[in-house]
């Protein structure tokens, strides 16, 4: 292994958080702020956090489900986050599995009607709903109204803790926990990874919900919402829950805390050092272990795909595209992670005065709608007018529900309300259950403004994706215009001929 | 019927499987050095039939290996992703003996003649140095009074004359020079090295706005990373020209360079050394002019 671990991480100085504070260009001179998902990956191989880090590749290199169930861990938590709630809330009472199967089709219809949605249903339900509610149908009926339980909870912190040798070392890392139950004190992470006579968890969930509990011990007690003051979450239980079993972690896990620390040292070097790329090459999974499952082998997007013989200009266009997704790494982080920094750094009133973030109030309950959850808030007179300008330039925003550090984030619709200090936010996602609720509210609500960072890794995507494009045989490329077009756009074998130009030089 | 699938075999699993063996041989025997004629042979233990010697296998005195022809991957249409891979990757191994042999051939010429090695070091840096189109302000194009597509369009033929102008201090190169080694890789190149351009007006502009002479100034105290530049920058010049495409290959050739050219022609040992020199260097680069992003443009190749 190259790289040396544990490594000392940049975070920005707290001036250069404030407007005015660092102009950015160039390199940034802080390290990233990874999310879970990146140490997993960066834990599972460093090529895969190369193509996390530069090629846009957000999917999971461990996750390998067939065609007809991908997407389904989504489908499967979003179920059983909505029918949680139901029962919670008072909408159901011990149901049966006649029951939650009809509560099922009524939420697959609902996801149907949002967006495509090509899963085998019958399946979902045969392979993975139904055993998972066999198994906890006791544990739903004994369910009471009113239960502290709080779905896709987001957890960052700055300073997570690790401990090495007997010394301790802090990272950034934010992460969104699958569900946080309060009143049973336990953390969970669900997964349709498993099979029934597994004796163990999916070893990257397993990681997973420790590392999100890491978050939520490091964060301090002001910054938990007021509701949870009082909780201490250094005793909660860890469980990985797949469709047949659940597993529970142990929290003192020093196997994890070495893994941790190399990974965060492998992200380190990738974003911030181009020699780190060949040597994450050198150390691949698959040719240290070459019977490891990996998605990104042959599959999705073919670590070891062979690649098509035309366009014979395509290493030129990798060679110009090498700069491209160093620069729109640095553009993510340059956004997307140092506003994450901005957040979790300033105290509440600078954010404030710095137009960073608007401090709402409910002014009344949640509305279900057919387009989704209307919630309508009381603002500041004197952020009234912006918001509303806001609204009409981009109409979305980022409601925040709880804390910075621990809470909901999610991405609202924003309408005008027929008061003049008062807005309302749609949000989009009626099947999660959001905290704020006639059970367990959480008073603050913060809106930020929603950035479209998604499209930095879309671009590197399709920047990547481009490298992958092409025609086996010589007569096929030669028709097909993509081929061509880079062939002559790279300084391949053909020119680049504009029509007009030859027109006009003809006419002449 | 087609003329993939006219080509193209149907084997059984065990004929696959003897093939993917022959292909790992292959490719792990040029990964270690070995001649394109003297890599992937194993003995034959005669468990394959007449249909893999359509070209597929060569045997010689009791040996068998793949026969690494340009239409191997058509033979292979049929199977699946990994012998495909593998082929892919075979193929490619073929491109990378061919740059093994220019970087034999500049070791010996690096000794023979130290001039040779400017002109590489300038070919080298002037790619290096075309990352200058897109890793500036637009307030700095502006201000040297170019428009965007110009400065774009310029940077090509301005990275030559600004990588001569830095290897001058130990070098006197002439564009002739650049252009007649150019011309002789070219060749063996399935994209060619464009020639150097005389100087314009603009590349002066570039010149001036770069405050290039500061710059080439500060540079010059740093010999040994600008040599390791440019000798890295033209060889993956070569790798890219010659059309290597597989990770694989490019770490072959990466590591043959280090071990072949870079610890025999500068005293830095390893890639973290240059980056840190790198980071010092652009610290350095950029209190001399704002606006440029040193860390896109002073840079290893790869990432």
């Amino acid at each position: 292994m190259n790289n040396s671990y544990p490594v000392r991480w940049r975070r920005p100085r707290r001036d250069w958080l404030r407007p005015g504070g660092l102009y950015p260009f160039g390199e940034p001179w802080f390290d990233p702020f990874p999310e879970v998902t990146d140490i997993i990956v960066a834990d599972f191989c460093p090529y895969a956090c190369v193509h996390r880090f530069f090629h846009g590749i957000r999917r999971s290199p461990t996750l390998i489900t067939e065609r007809s169930l991908e997407g389904a861990g989504d489908v499967f938590h979003q179920f059983i986050a909505f029918l949680k709630s139901s029962i919670v809330n008072g909408r159901l009472s011990r149901p049966t599995l006649g029951v939650i199967r009809r509560e099922f089709e009524d939420f697959v219809d609902h996801f149907r009607r949002r967006s495509p949605f090509r899963m085998d249903s019958r399946r979902l339900w045969n392979d993975i709903i139904r055993p998972w509610c066999e198994r906890k149908l006791d544990e739903l009926n004994e369910m009471q109204i009113g239960s502290r339980i709080f779905f896709e909870v987001y957890a960052s912190d700055t300073h997570v803790r690790f401990e090495h040798n007997g010394r301790s070392f802090s990272y950034p890392l934010r992460g969104r926990i699958d569900e946080l139950n309060l009143d049973d004190q336990v953390i969970i992470e669900r997964t349709i990874v498993g099979a029934p006579h597994d004796e163990h968890p999916p070893d990257s969930d397993a990681l997973q919900v420790w590392l999100l509990w890491k978050i939520l011990t490091s964060i301090s007690r002001e910054n938990y919402p007021i509701e949870m003051r009082n909780v201490d979450f250094r005793s909660f239980r860890l469980i990985v829950e797949t469709p047949f079993r659940d597993f529970e972690i142990s929290r003192n896990n020093p196997e994890f805390e070495e893994r941790v620390l190399r990974a965060y040292s492998w992200i380190r070097d990738i974003a911030r050092d181009p020699g780190a790329i060949p040597n994450a090459f050198r150390e691949r999974r698959c040719d240290r272990e070459p019977n490891i499952r990996c998605n990104f082998m042959y599959h999705y997007i073919g670590c070891r795909r062979r690649l098509p013989n035309y366009p014979l200009a395509r290493p030129i266009m990798r060679q110009r595209f090498r700069g491209w997704y160093r620069s729109l790494l640095w553009e993510l982080m340059w956004s997307r992670d140092f506003f994450e920094y901005t957040l979790l750094t300033l105290n509440i009133e600078e954010l404030e005065r710095d137009g960073i973030i608007v401090r709402a109030r409910s002014g009344g309950n949640l509305i279900d709608t057919r387009d989704g959850m209307l919630i309508e808030l009381e603002l500041p007179d004197d952020v009234v007018g912006a918001v509303i300008a806001h609204a009409r330039d981009l109409g979305r925003c980022r409601i925040v529900f709880g804390t910075l550090h621990l809470g909901q984030r999610l991405e609202g619709e924003v309408l005008e309300s027929s008061r003049e200090d008062r807005i309302n936010v749609l949000i989009e996602r009626r099947y999660i259950p959001i905290m704020q609720n006639s059970i367990a509210i959480l008073s603050d609500i913060t809106l930020l403004e929603s950035n479209p960072w998604f499209l930095i890794p879309l671009l590197q995507r399709n920047l990547f994706r481009y490298e992958q494009i092409g025609r086996y045989r010589e007569d096929r490329a030669r028709e097909d215009a993509f081929v061509q077009l880079v062939e002559a756009l790279f300084g391949g074998p053909r020119n680049l001929v504009r029509e007009a130009r030859s027109h006009e030089q003809h006419e002449e | 019927m087609d003329v993939a699938n006219r080509q193209s075999l149907s084997l059984s699993d065990e004929q696959i499987n003897l093939l993917k063996k022959l292909m790992k041989r292959f490719i792990s025997d040029v990964k270690e050095g070995v001649t394109i004629s003297d890599a992937g042979w194993i003995v034959n233990e005669g468990r394959y039939d007449r249909k893999l010697m359509c070209g597929i296998i060569e045997r010689k005195q009791g040996m068998l290996r793949i026969s690494p022809r340009k239409d191997l991957l058509l033979a292979l249409h049929k199977s699946d992703k990994e012998t495909k891979w593998l082929a892919g990757l075979c193929l490619d191994m073929l491109k990378v003996n061919e740059v093994r042999k220019i970087i034999f051939e500049l070791v010996k010429k690096f000794e023979e003649d130290v001039r040779f090695k400017w002109i590489v070091v300038a070919i080298g840096l002037s790619q290096m140095l075309k990352e200058l189109s897109t890793h500036v302000t637009t307030e700095l194009v502006f201000n040297a009074g170019l428009s965007a597509i110009d400065w774009h369009k310029e940077i090509s033929t301005a990275s030559t004359q600004l990588a001569l102008q830095l290897v001058s201090t130990w070098c006197d190169i002439k564009p002739e020079e650049l252009n007649k080694l150019g011309e002789s890789l070219n060749n063996n190149f399935s994209y060619k090295i464009p020639y150097t351009q005389g100087k314009s007006d603009n590349v002066e502009k570039i010149k001036r706005a770069l405050k290039w002479d500061k710059i080439a100034q500060s540079l010059n105290k740093e010999e040994e990373v600008i040599t390791a530049l440019g000798i890295l920058w033209f060889i993956d010049l070569c790798l890219t020209s010659k059309g290597i495409e597989y990770p694989e290959s490019i770490s072959v050739v990466n590591e043959d360079t280090w071990k072949l050219l870079i610890s025999k022609t500068v005293r830095l040992q390893s890639e973290r050394e240059i980056v840190k020199r790198i980071k010092e260097i652009c610290n350095k680069l950029r209190r001399i002019v704002e606006g440029v992003c040193w860390e896109g443009v002073i840079c290893l190749p790869w990432g």
